[in-house]
Order: structure tokens, then C-alpha cells, then sequence
């Protein structure tokens, strides 16, 4: 008994912490190379985890040349109206038809993971198109629209798989009560799908903060240019890159995603508590 | 299935709540797909006019060497790819549970590869790998006394296709450790309360109560993750290019190639088509495979 | 003769242009252009390009050049494409004179640059091969060059001293200075494979020195094989290459690292042309002590092209929209010409297309740089814009398995001919 109460304590926590080591590694790597000045760069790729300097000639070239800020500052304003605009379609839609089942709800929801199979460089003309003809281009609609479409997917299938697990009981209870199909669905499913939501807001910020190909193509506009755009700033005309303004850009790039999941995580633990509390 | 007497609720509540999202994802997804399909059937170069070919493009295909590798680069990158994110994703989420402190930070710390963007996480991973200047990764291989496994890993054409699966795969494992997390903490703490005084030990608890519990969750992400990776691009785009040689060329990096360097929209739209029904294959199977294990346990 | 039938192809491009809807042209008011360019904005070009621009804006207030810059290049053709596709180009955009931007040519839709320049009397302005090589086989031009551009392999003095080398003059001895630095520790030769261009190079000497550009020419449209005696060569020389010069991994390398190889010492040549110059120059503009540079080498006295002859460019030059070529514009490009040189090389220090007077107060490298670019006879052709963009792919996959030693010359050559003959089939 105690011999296998030792196991499952120490196994999970030697897990974590090769686990904490790989996962933090690369940023580790970066930030240390961020640090270091250009001439040590140039001899060779950074070999260090704890840099030898604090060089911040690079952080000082990155902000220089780059509006770094004014990009954080768009990456942001596209990732809000992204993720909430995705949850906003996806959770009704997820909801009906999984709780709904009106008639040719499963042809509904078939029709969305087709979404999952199609690459996204198939749509860049047609949309592009699109786009100019509804005057969108240029705007941060141009780069959230296409976003969602290709987002919507994966959200309603998450969602779905979520509101399986609502007992039926719990809805048919506040439709009793008198409630209606509103009411019941913004009421009783939607906070009950808290936890839902946040999985999704996380795995759809990894590829919104990320994205590329939408925001090079439809955004011709430095004032609204992305992070992950914004990264070719520091490429010359003949693909010469400065790779020390680049680590530093990532690395500036980087932090409020950490203060974000950080403030998400602290979310997802209240609702945990407030969970075990009820229960 | 359970029938749902949930609601005398009209069809057309239902379509009211769909119809929003439908709108959307069918003008952003469903009609360039059509328009692909129109374009795969003709030859174009995106200036002239569009002439019909028929099938020519798909019987191309055929005979054409690098989409055969590319075709199955991708197949290793698919299986292999997922098999580590899952695998990866669950040892994450079942070690984080069973500790009792940080979980919090931890999970933070988990997603750094994640939020890094693709392209700079390439870039990170190139300099590691690098040879000549010697990289982190040489230059640890030989302080430890494994120099003669210290090579050009980039331009070593039998290991890049692992390297830019592995890369991808690394990048993304956070997202299915987050996904199994939040379902492993959602579980009933009375189920497991029970399992425990029952006697199951930590291994029975995870194999036979808790993964049981969270097969939906499991199967979502099956689905996920192959799709996923099927339409994998940035990391081995950014890393190698595809190369050397067609070592790590994917269907989508060459679809790529196909339309924007060679402008050839009929050949690069029949290859996007490909990719498309290959994946809803795929799917499909994974699908009714989950169906019946759903249906038998 | 590609360009006879102007008006069809006129149509055919309004036609183009009106299936993509009346969507509209993104400028605001007619005398500011839009300019997408694969150029960075603190290069030589752009910054003297704007200077020019704000000059001209003294009499022609209400003109102006708006900057759109993608330096990434996959990022940039992508764009360009896309926007040439829905028929929605912008005023001026970076092209080379490959076979798709002749097939934008032929669709009617930018200006023809060659008659432009004839009728505003700026031709001779130019340096020859700098609009020669922004030319289609037909020698009409549609592109604006910027920069003239000599190529060069540089190499740190210090390391062949110490191993005891000379200058290659011959192809021969430059696998012989390669082999020796080799064998005294030195990587000899830093190369930028990831990138295709520096590859292709390399590759097309041999061919170059025997034949001239009639071996590409006449490769390119499948009337002469890779696996002719000449293409052979070729492909032998760069798989030599691989094993004995290049340093490891160099498949994989990006231009920034084979360049900071060579910079930081660590290889002992490095091939790049003179938009580079800057990285290799000290506080006065010279060149630093320690680096010194040779043309690419002969074969022997029976070759084709001299040692005077070699790679000469100007690099990625500028298309106008059709519609965009006014009078104003042409102004404009009269403007340029008399200005663009020298700021582009007295603020900037950059080699313009134009013709730029040699002064005392010039540092010698530049002197030495003109001096070279004056004695040009033939200049070699870029494979990678003369061949068909599948082809390059091609090319790029096999050069590099060629390059590491993964096939043999004979399979390198099976492969490009079969892309070719593909090419030419379809044409």
C-alpha cells in the first residue's frame, strides 16, 4: 500500500518535470539568445540557456525597426473579435443540434466537419475576392471573417461532444419550469459549459494568434499588419535576416499569451472550486 | 439513441440557431471548395482563360513522383504526428492531475511551444539542429559523449520527415493535454471516490474508470488531431521547404508550391481536392471505428 | 513575335479585369501609386527611391508612392499572384523576367517599360546589361531595373595564407583550393542551399564557360540535354561541390547563416553578388582587410566566355500597371533618371542601374566594382528566371539530393530533362 502510494506520488511529479523541462526549453533557448549581441549571434546559433550577456540592443533594434506594439495591439483586437465571434455561432449552433435535433441536424453537423478536412489555401482567391466586394479588404474584418469560418468546425465539434454530456434531464427540468428555448439554452447550458468554452478559447487562440497566410494576403496596410507577419520585418531584400531583433520580437511576442493563459487558468481553477463546492 | 423529449421545440428554433454559423462557414469554406473542384478540372494560370481538361489533372497525379511521395511523407507525418500528440497529450494531463500543487503554472508552462508561432518556432528548431555552425543539439550530443550521433540533421534526407514530424507534433501536444485536462477534472469525484475504495489501484483507476469515462473526449480528438496533421503545413514549410530533396514534402506543402510558385491553379487545385477526400476518408474511418468500440464497450 | 497581336491580348486582359467585378482600384485619388515590393524599405533602393519621390513631390505635389513591403519572398509571389489572379495589381510591383510575368505581359496588363524609356530619351541613362538582363528573349523590356549587381566569390586572405593557397583561376583549381583548406580544417565554402539561387550558380559554371548562355537558351525550351556533355559537367562539378566544399548540412542553410559563416570566419569563401557589399565593407567603405574577392573561374583558353565575363544583374526590377503609365508617371521616371543614381549611391551607398559617374574621392572598391561592370562582355543568364517555374522546383529538389550525394549526375539530368520536356509539351 504505501509502496504504491510512493509510485503515484513520484511518478506524475518526475512526469511533470521532464515534461516542464521540454516544454520550456525553446523559450528558454530564445530568450537567452535575445540577449546576446549580434556578433556572438552571428558566430554561430545560440548555445546558451542562460545568456552570458544582457545585451538588449536587440529589443531595442526590434521596437526600432517594427511597430512591435502597434502589431500586438492588432494581433489582439483580431484575436478578441476571432474567438468571441467564433463562440458566439458556435455555441447555439452546437447546441441545437446537439440538444435540439430539429430535423436534418445531423446532415447540420456533418456539413461543419467537412470544414475539418479543407485546407485553408484553397480559399484565399475566392475570399480575397470576396472580400474586395463587400469592401472589407483592409480592415480587421478581412483577417477575422475567413478566421471563424475555418475556426467554426472545430468549435461546434467540441461543443457538441461537450452537450452530449449534459443530462437531458437538466434541460427538460428548466423547460418544465416554463423556460424557453432560449432561456433554457442561455441559462442552464451555457454556463454550465464554462469548461468548454475555455478549451476552446485555448485551442483556438494558439492558431489565431498564429496565423499568417490570411493576414499576409488580405492585410496591405501596416497599421493593421499581425504579429506573426510582423516577424519579416527584420528580412532584407535578399532573405538576409536579423536574427537577434527576430528573437526579440518573438520573445515580446510571446509574453502576453503567457499573462493571458495565466488570467484563463485562474478561471478554469474557480470554476473547478466553485464545481467541487456544489458537489 | 436516447430521443430527446427535451423540447417541443420547433425545427425552425433549431435552424435559428444554426443558421448564423452555417451562413458563414459556407460562404468562408464551402464555396472555394467548389470553386477548387470547378478549377481542378481545367488547366489555368491565373491570367489567361481557363480551359477544360477533364480529368487530366487527377490522372497526372498518377505519374507524378513527388505528389506519390509526398503522398505518403504524409501518411508517416499523419500516423506518427498523431500518435505522439495523443500519447504526449494524455501523459501531460494524467501527470498534471495526479500532482497536487502548481497545476496552474504548469499548464501555463505546457503551452509556451504552442502560443510561439510556427514560423518562429521553425526558425528556434533550425538553429538547434544546425551542424555547421554547431548548434545546441550537436554541440549537447557531443558533451555527453554522443558525438557520433552529431550530424546535419536538416540536410540529412532519412531523418528530416521525422524531424518536421516530430517539431509539428511537439508544437501542438498542449492542446491535447488542455483538451484531456479540463475532461479528466470535469470528472465525477464520486465515480472515482468509489473506484478508490473498491480497491483499484492508480493504473486500474486510469485505464478502467477514468479513460473509459472520457471517450467522447478521446475520439473528438482522434478526429481532430488526424485532420490536423493531414493538412500539416507551416513547420515543414518553414523548416525545410520540403526538402532535401521531396524528404519532407507533405500534399500540402506542394499544393502550395504547385499554386503559388508555379501558378498552376487546375494541377494545385486537384491536389487540394485530394487532400480534401483523403482526409474525409480518413475521418470517416476513424469515425465508425470509435462508433463501434462506443457501441460494444 | 510572342507580342504580336497587342490588341488581343489588350482584351483579353480587360476581359480579366472585368471578370474579377467592378471591385474597384484601391487608390484613393489618381496621382498616388500603390508600390508592393519584395524590397526592404531600409535597403539602398527604396530609401533613395522615396528621396526621389519626395524631391519630385516639390513640383508635383499631389503625386505619390505608397509602400507596401513583403521581403519574404514565397510571401510576396503569393501575394502578387493572387492580386494578378482577381485582376486587381497594383500600380507598380516587383517582378523578374520569368515566364510568368510573361504571361502577365501578354495579358495586357503592365506597360512596356522599353518604349516608355525610349520615348521620354532615358535609355542610355542606364547601365546596358542592367536593362539587358530585366529583358525577354524578344528584347523587349517591361521591367525597371534598379540595381547593377556584379557577383563575386569573396574569401578571407588570412585563411588561404595559412593554407597556402592562390586565387583559383580555373575550375580545376578551385577544387584544388577546396581540397587543400579542407585538409588544413577550414570549412572552404559557405552556401546558401536552402535558398535554390546560390546552388544554380554554382551549378551553371562548367556549362557557362563552355557554351555561354546558348547552353541555358537552348535547355530551357528541351532543344539540348542535362545529360549532354556540358550538362553533365555540370551536374559532376556541383556533386564535387557537395563532398569536398560546401559545409555540412549546407542544404539546409539559410542565406543568413551561410553569409555569417562566412563573415564570422568560420568559412573560407563565399559566392554573392554586390547588394551584399555593405556586410563586407569597413568603417571607410572598403573592403576589410582581411576579405579580398576573385571572378568566377575558367575552364580552360578553349572556353566560350572570358574571365571578364561572368554573372551580372540587377536583381528584381519594377513593373507599371498598364493604366498607371501616365504622363505624370512618365515624368516621374524622367526624374529618376536624373537623380536615382546618385542618391542611391552617394546617400546609400548602393550600385544603381544608372550610369554613375567614377570619382576620385570614390573608395576603391567601388571604382574596382564599375571597372568590372564596364568590362562585362557577355553576362551569364539566371537559371532561375530564364526556366519555367516547375522546372526551378525541379531544379531545387534534385540540386540538392545532387549536392549531398543522393543521385548520381546521370539521375539529376533524367529529372530536369523530364520537367522540361514537360514544360515545352504544355507549351
Amino acid at each position: 500500500m504505501t509502496s504504491r502510494l510512493k509510485l503515484t506520488t513520484w511518478l506524475p511529479v518526475l512526469l511533470v518535470a521532464i515534461f516542464l523541462v521540454i516544454q520550456l526549453f525553446p523559450v528558454i533557448w530564445v530568450i537567452s539568445a535575445s540577449l546576446q549581441t549580434p556578433e556572438a549571434l552571428a558566430r554561430g546559433p545560440s548555445n546558451r540557456l542562460i545568456p552570458d550577456t544582457l545585451y538588449l540592443g536587440n529589443y531595442v533594434r526590434a521596437f526600432d525597426t517594427s511597430p512591435l506594439l502597434q502589431y500586438l495591439l492588432n494581433s489582439t483586437i483580431i484575436a478578441v473579435l476571432t474567438i468571441g465571434l467564433t463562440i458566439i455561432l458556435a455555441a447555439p449552433a452546437a447546441y441545437a443540434i446537439e440538444k435540439m435535433r430539429f430535423s436534418g441536424s445531423r446532415i447540420v453537423l456533418n456539413y461543419f466537419l467537412l470544414g475539418l478536412m479543407i485546407p485553408v489555401f484553397v480559399s484565399l482567391l475566392p475570399i480575397f475576392q470576396s472580400l474586395g466586394f463587400f469592401g472589407l479588404r483592409n480592415t480587421y474584418w478581412a483577417v477575422v471573417l475567413p478566421q471563424v469560418g475555418f475556426q467554426l468546425p472545430v468549435a461546434i465539434y467540441l461543443y457538441t461532444s461537450f452537450f452530449r454530456g449534459i443530462p437531458n434531464e437538466l434541460l427538460e427540468a428548466a423547460s418544465i419550469d416554463g423556460a424557453g428555448v432560449f432561456r433554457t439554452f442561455w441559462s442552464v447550458a451555457v454556463p454550465l459549459s464554462i469548461n468548454a468554452t475555455i478549451t476552446i478559447v485555448v485551442y483556438n487562440f494558439i492558431f489565431v494568434w498564429n496565423e499568417f497566410v490570411f493576414a499576409n494576403t488580405f492585410l496591405t496596410n501596416d497599421a493593421i499588419k499581425t504579429l506573426p507577419v510582423g516577424l519579416n520585418d527584420f528580412v532584407s531584400d535578399m532573405g538576409r535576416r536579423d536574427y537577434g531583433a527576430t528573437y526579440a520580437a518573438i520573445v515580446v511576442s510571446v509574453l502576453p499569451t503567457v499573462a493571458l493563459y495565466l488570467f484563463l487558468n485562474r478561471r478554469v481553477i474557480d470554476s473547478m472550486t466553485a464545481g467541487a463546492v456544489r458537489g | 439513441m436516447r430521443k430527446n423529449k427535451l423540447l417541443g421545440t420547433p425545427s425552425w428554433a433549431g435552424w435559428l440557431f444554426v443558421t448564423p454559423a452555417l451562413v458563414l462557414f459556407t460562404a468562408v469554406v464551402i464555396v472555394p471548395i467548389g470553386w477548387s473542384f470547378y478549377l481542378s478540372l481545367g488547366a489555368w494560370n491565373g491570367l489567361g482563360k481557363w480551359r477544360f481538361t477533364g480529368i487530366a489533372n487527377y490522372l497526372n497525379m498518377l505519374g507524378d513522383t513527388v505528389f506519390r511521395q509526398a503522398l505518403l511523407n504524409n501518411i508517416f507525418f499523419s500516423l506518427v504526428g498523431s500518435a505522439v500528440q495523443l500519447v504526449v497529450g494524455m501523459a501531460m494531463a494524467v501527470s498534471l492531475i495526479s500532482i497536487a500543487r502548481f497545476r496552474n503554472v504548469i499548464r501555463v508552462a505546457y503551452f509556451l511551444p504552442a502560443v510561439i508561432s510556427s514560423v518562429a518556432i521553425s526558425q528556434i528548431f533550425v538553429q538547434l539542429l544546425s551542424a555547421d555552425p554547431e548548434g545546441f543539439i550537436n554541440g549537447a550530443l557531443k558533451s555527453v559523449g554522443l558525438g557520433s550521433f552529431a550530424q546535419p540533421f536538416l540536410s540529412n534526407t532519412g531523418l528530416t520527415l521525422l524531424i518536421v514530424t516530430l517539431v509539428d507534433a511537439y508544437k501542438f501536444c498542449a492542446i491535447y493535454m488542455a483538451i484531456f485536462y479540463s475532461a479528466l477534472v470535469s470528472l465525477d469525484q464520486d465515480v472515482l471516490a468509489a473506484a478508490e475504495i473498491d480497491g483499484a489501484n492508480w493504473l486500474q483507476q486510469l485505464f478502467l474508470v477514468r479513460l473509459p469515462l472520457i471517450w467522447a473526449t478521446i475520439a473528438a480528438s482522434v478526429v481532430l488531431v488526424v485532420s490536423g496533421t493531414l493538412r500539416g503545413f507551416d513547420i515543414p514549410f518553414v523548416m525545410t521547404g520540403g526538402g532535401p530533396g521531396t524528404s519532407s514534402e507533405l500534399v500540402s506543402t506542394y499544393m502550395y508550391k504547385t499554386l503559388f510558385r508555379q501558378s498552376n491553379f487546375g494541377y494545385g487545385s486537384s491536389l487540394a481536392i485530394f487532400l480534401v477526400i483523403e482526409c474525409l476518408l480518413i475521418v470517416v474511418i476513424i469515425r465508425k471505428a470509435f462508433s463501434a468500440t462506443e457501441k460494444t464497450g | 513575335m510572342v507580342r504580336s497581336s497587342i490588341t488581343g491580348k489588350v482584351l483579353r486582359g480587360v476581359a480579366v479585369g472585368a471578370l474579377s467585378l467592378a471591385i474597384g482600384a484601391t487608390g484613393a485619388n489618381a496621382e498616388t501609386y500603390h508600390y508592393i515590393t519584395a524590397k526592404q524599405p531600409n535597403g539602398p533602393v527604396l530609401q533613395a527611391l522615396m528621396d526621389v519621390v519626395a524631391e519630385f513631390k516639390k513640383t508635383h505635389p499631389d503625386f505619390d508612392i505608397t509602400l507596401e513591403h513583403i521581403p519574404d519572398r514565397p510571401a510576396y509571389l503569393q501575394k502578387i499572384k493572387i492580386l494578378a489572379t482577381s485582376g486587381e495589381l497594383p500600380e507598380l510591383f516587383d517582378a523578374d523576367a520569368e515566364p510568368y510575368y510573361e504571361d502577365i505581359v501578354e495579358a495586357g496588363l503592365v506597360a512596356n517599360i522599353g518604349e516608355i524609356f525610349d520615348e521620354i530619351g532615358i535609355t542610355d541613362k542606364y547601365i546596358p546589361f542592367a536593362l539587358d538582363y530585366e529583358r525577354f528573349d524578344d528584347g523587349s523590356l517591361w521591367l525597371i531595373p534598379w540595381e547593377a549587381n556584379v557577383e563575386y566569390f569573396y574569401y578571407h586572405k588570412d585563411m588561404f595564407e595559412a593554407a597556402g593557397v592562390d586565387p583559383p583561376a580555373t575550375i580545376g583549381d578551385f577544387m584544388d583550393v577546396c581540397t587543400t583548406l579542407g585538409e588544413s580544417g577550414v570549412t572552404p565554402v559557405s552556401v546558401a542551399g536552402k535558398e535554390g539561387w546560390p546552388m544554380y550558380r554554382y551549378l551553371s559554371m562548367p556549362s557557362w564557360r563552355r557554351m555561354g548562355n546558348e547552353f541555358l537558351d537552348r535547355l530551357k525550351v528541351g532543344e539540348i540535354s542535362m545529360g549532354s556533355e556540358a550538362g553533365l559537367e555540370d551536374a559532376q562539378f556541383f556533386q564535387e561541390l557537395g563532398a569536398n566544399c560546401f559545409q555540412q548540412g549546407f542544404a539546409s542553410a539559410d542565406y543568413t547563416t551561410a553569409l555569417n559563416m562566412f563573415l564570422s570566419g568560420q568559412s573560407a569563401i563565399y559566392y554573392v553578388g554586390t547588394w551584399e557589399l555593405h556586410s563586407l565593407l569597413d568603417e571607410n567603405s572598403e573592403l576589410k582587410d582581411d576579405i579580398a574577392y576573385f571572378k568566377m573561374p575558367i575552364i580552360d583558353e578553349n572556353d566560350a566566355t572570358g574571365p571578364d565575363d561572368f554573372y551580372a544583374h540587377s536583381g528584381i526590377g519594377t513593373a507599371i500597371r498598364a493604366d498607371a503609365a501616365t504622363d505624370e508617371m512618365k515624368d516621374f521616371l524622367a526624374f529618376l533618371a536624373d537623380r536615382f543614381g546618385d542618391i542611391s549611391h552617394h546617400t546609400y551607398g548602393g550600385l544603381p542601374s544608372l550610369k554613375i559617374e567614377v570619382t576620385d574621392e570614390m573608395p576603391q572598391i567601388y571604382k574596382d566594382i564599375l571597372a568590372d561592370m564596364e568590362a562585362v562582355g557577355e553576362y551569364a543568364r539566371v537559371w532561375d528566371v530564364k526556366l519555367d517555374a516547375a522546372t526551378v522546383d525541379t531544379l531545387f529538389r534534385q540540386s540538392q539530393l545532387l549536392g549531398l550525394g543522393e543521385i548520381t549526375p546521370e539521375q539529376f539530368a533524367e529529372e530536369i530533362d523530364r520537367s522540361i520536356q514537360q514544360y515545352v509539351s504544355g507549351q
